[in-house]
C-alpha cells in the first residue's frame, strides 16, 4: 500500500536521544521543520548536529525517541523518505575513482526524475569539471559535487551539514541563491551551520544545540527579539550586584573578572534604576544578533 | 541493478588480478608435472624416508601417485585452495568493509535503497565473481592438463573439484561478510577473515596428525576438498556439503539482521 505523506509537517523529531556506551552524544532533541521552512541547526564542532542529522537519514540509531519525515517514520520508512530528500555531507566521501558525470549519473538513476538539463545547469552555474574523477577534485569541488547530487531529483526535504565549508564566497552566493529558488518552489531546507551571518540572512527558524541538548529554538524574529538586550557591565562588586538582579529577567550569565554580561529580557529602565545605585566603569547595551546570542550561549559556563 | 553493475566495475581489477596470480600458479605447477614423472622414483624414496606424521599432515599416503596428472594436481591444489580462500573471504569482507571505511556509505545510503537490498546486492557480486572465478580457473586448468600432458583427463572430476572450490570459497566468503557486518569498525575485517582461514587450514593440517583429533578436519573447510576419500568417490562427502550449507545459511541471515540493525561510522 502507498504510504502517504504529509506535507505540512515535513519533519518532526522527538525527544531524540543517542548514546555511544557511556557517552550522550545527544539528549531529547525536540525539532519541527514546517513545509516552506529554511531551518538552521546552530552549534559549534562537537555539538550534536552531525548526530542528529545522521540518526534522520538513518545513517545511525536513535538510543530513545522518533523521527518523522514527511509523516513517515525515518527507520522503517527510510527508502520511501529519501525518494524525497536530498543530502548535502559536512565531509564529502564518494567514490574517489569514479568521473564526476558518472557518479552524477549514478545519483540519478536511484530516482525516477532524471533531467540532463538540471545537470547541465547546476554543473556550469557551481563550475565542476564533470570529466575528472572525484578523487581529483579539491575539497571545494567535492562539496560542489555533493550539493549537485542532492538538487537533481527535486527533492521535498534537503538536509545540509555545514554547507559553506570549502566554498569559496562566489560559490557560497551561488548556492544560497539556489536555496532560495528552490524554496520558492516548495523545497523545505534543513541545514546545520556555525556561519552565523548565512544563517540569520536565511532561515525562518533556528535551533541552537550544545552538548548534545537544544537550548534553543523557534522563529528567527522570536529569538532575536528586540525586547531582549545585551548587557556588558564592568564593576567592582559584581557579587553584590547579583544579588540585587532578578536572576529570572537574565539568561546566558557570563562572569570573567570584574565584567558580567547577561540577555536582559525585562524592561530595560528597571535594570536602569538598580545599576544607579552602583558604581558602574563601563556599560554596553545592545539588542543582541545571532553572533551575540551564540557567543552568549556558548561561552556560558566555560 | 545499478547497484550491481557498480560493484562488478568496483571489484573488476581485485578479481581480475587475484584470476591472473591463481591461473600463473596453476599452469607453473602443470607444467611441472613432465619433471614430477620422470624424477617419480627418486620422489618415492625420498617420500619414504619421511615421518609417517608428516606424510599424513601433508596429505601423502603410500596411494599418493604422481603419474596422474589429475591426481598431482589434486594434490597440489590443497596449497592453491588457501589462496582461492584467501580470495574469496576477502572478497565477502572488503565488499562490505570497504564500503564503511571510505566512508562511500555516505553518498549510497543517502539513496532510496534498503540496507538488506546494498547486503544482497553485493553478495550477488560476490557469488557471481566466485563463480566467474572458478570458470576461468577451470578453463586454464583443463587447457593446460591438455597441453602438457597425453593422459585421458577425467574432465567430470576436474569440474567436481571446481564445483567443491566453489562452495569452499562461497563459504569463507559469508564468513568474511559476517566478520565485516559484527565489526563496530571494519577495517581489520579482511585481515581478521584471512586469519580465519588459514588457522582452519591449520586445524585440517594437524587433524590428519592422530586419529584422536581427526574431528578438528571439520572445521577446516579447505580439508574437505584435500583429502583422499575425495578422489575415490568423485566428489564432496555430503556431509561436507551439509556443514558448509548451515554455515553459509546461517552468516548470511546474521550478518543481515546485523547489517540492517548496525550503525555505520561515518
Amino acid at each position: 500500500m502507498k504510504k502517504k505523506l504529509d506535507d505540512k509537517i515535513i519533519m518532526e523529531i522527538s525527544n531524540l536521544k543517542k548514546n555511544y556506551g557511556n557517552f550522550t552524544a545527544i539528549d531529547n532533541i525536540d525539532i519541527v521543520v514546517e513545509k516552506g521552512d529554511f531551518f538552521g541547526f546552530i552549534g559549534p564542532n562537537g555539538a550534536g548536529k552531525s548526530t542528529t542529522i545522521n540518526c534522520i537519514l538513518n545513517y545511525i540509531f536513535p538510543t530513545e525517541g522518533s523521527i518523522k519525515v514527511l509523516g513517515l517514520d525515518a527507520i522503517t520508512d527510510s527508502v520511501i523518505i529519501k525518494k524525497h530528500i536530498g543530502f548535502v555531507p559536512a565531509d564529502v566521501f564518494y567514490y574517489e575513482e569514479m568521473k564526476v558525470s558518472d557518479l552524477l549519473n549514478y545519483s540519478n538513476s536511484f530516482y525516477n526524475t532524471t533531467d540532463n538539463k538540471l545537470i547541465k545547469k547546476y554543473v556550469k552555474l557551481f563550475d565542476i569539471p564533470i570529466d575528472k574523477e572525484f578523487g581529483e577534485l579539491s575539497s571545494g569541488n567535492k562539496k560542489k559535487v555533493a550539493i549537485i547530487q542532492s538538487l537533481l531529483h527535486n527533492p521535498k526535504l534537503l538536509i545540509l551539514d555545514e554547507p559553506s565549508n570549502g566554498l569559496d564566497p562566489l560559490m557560497q552566493a551561488n548556492l544560497f541563491n539556489v536555496l532560495n529558488e528552490i524554496r520558492k518552489d516548495g523545497t523545505t531546507i534543513f541545514m546545520s551551520s556555525h556561519i552565523l551571518g548565512e544563517v540569520q540572512k536565511y532561515c525562518n527558524k533556528i535551533a541552537f544545540i550544545k552538548n548534545g541538548k537544544i537550548i534553543n529554538n523557534g522563529n528567527i524574529s522570536d529569538i532575536l527579539n528586540k525586547e531582549l538586550k545585551l548587557i556588558r557591565i564592568t564593576i567592582d562588586n559584581i557579587k553584590d550586584l547579583k544579588k540585587v538582579l532578578k536572576m529570572k529577567d537574565l539568561q546566558n550569565i557570563i562572569t570573567e573578572n570584574n565584567i558580567i554580561s547577561f540577555i536582559y529580557k525585562n524592561d530595560i529602565n528597571e535594570l536602569i534604576k538598580i545599576l544607579n545605585n552602583f558604581n558602574i566603569l563601563d556599560i554596553t547595551i545592545k539588542t543582541p544578533d545571532l553572533d551575540d546570542l551564540f557567543m552568549s550561549y556558548y561561552k556560558e559556563g566555560k | 541493478m545499478n547497484l550491481i553493475q557498480k560493484e562488478l566495475r568496483n571489484n573488476f581489477k581485485s578479481v581480475l588480478s587475484w584470476i591472473t596470480i591463481i591461473s600463473f600458479l596453476i599452469v607453473v605447477i602443470l607444467l611441472l608435472h613432465p619433471i614430477a614423472v620422470e624424477k617419480m622414483d627418486m620422489m618415492s624414496e625420498m617420500i619414504e624416508q619421511l615421518p609417517k606424521e608428516l606424510l599424513r599432515a601433508l596429505n601423502i599416503s603410500n596411494e599418493t601417485t604422481f603419474n596422474n596428472i589429475l591426481h598431482f594436481f589434486f594434490y597440489e591444489l590443497q596449497f592453491i585452495l588457501v589462496a582461492s580462500s584467501i580470495f574469496a573471504g576477502n572478497l565477502g569482507a572488503n565488499i562490505i568493509a570497504k564500503e564503511e571505511n571510505d566512508k562511500t556509505i555516505q553518498f549510497i545510503y543517502s539513496k532510496p535503497i534498503s540496507r538488506s537490498d546494498i547486503l544482497l546486492a553485493k553478495l550477488c557480486v560476490t557469488l557471481t565473481y566466485l563463480l566467474l572465478f572458478n570458470i576461468i580457473i577451470f578453463g586454464v586448468t583443463s587447457i593446460t592438463m591438455s597441453i602438457v600432458s597425453t593422459q585421458t583427463i577425467d574432465y567430470l572430476l576436474l569440474l567436481n573439484i571446481f564445483s567443491s572450490q566453489l562452495m569452499i570459497q562461497i563459504t569463507f566468503s559469508l564468513i568474511g561478510m559476517l566478520v565485516a557486518t559484527s565489526l563496530n569498525k571494519p577495517k581489520s575485517a579482511s585481515s581478521i577473515t584471512s586469519s580465519v582461514i588459514i588457522i582452519s587450514f591449520m586445524f585440517g593440517i594437524i587433524s590428519r596428525i592422530s586419529d584422536k583429533i581427526a574431528n578438528l578436519s571439520y572445521i577446516s573447510p579447505i580439508n574437505y576438498l584435500s583429502n583422499d576419500t575425495f578422489l575415490e568417490v568423485g566428489h564432496m562427502d555430503y556431509k561436507y556439503i551439509i556443514i558448509m550449507a548451515i554455515i553459509s545459511i546461517s552468516s548470511i541471515i546474521i550478518s543481515l539482521l546485523k547489517y540492517v540493525k548496525k550503525d555505520y561510522k561515518i
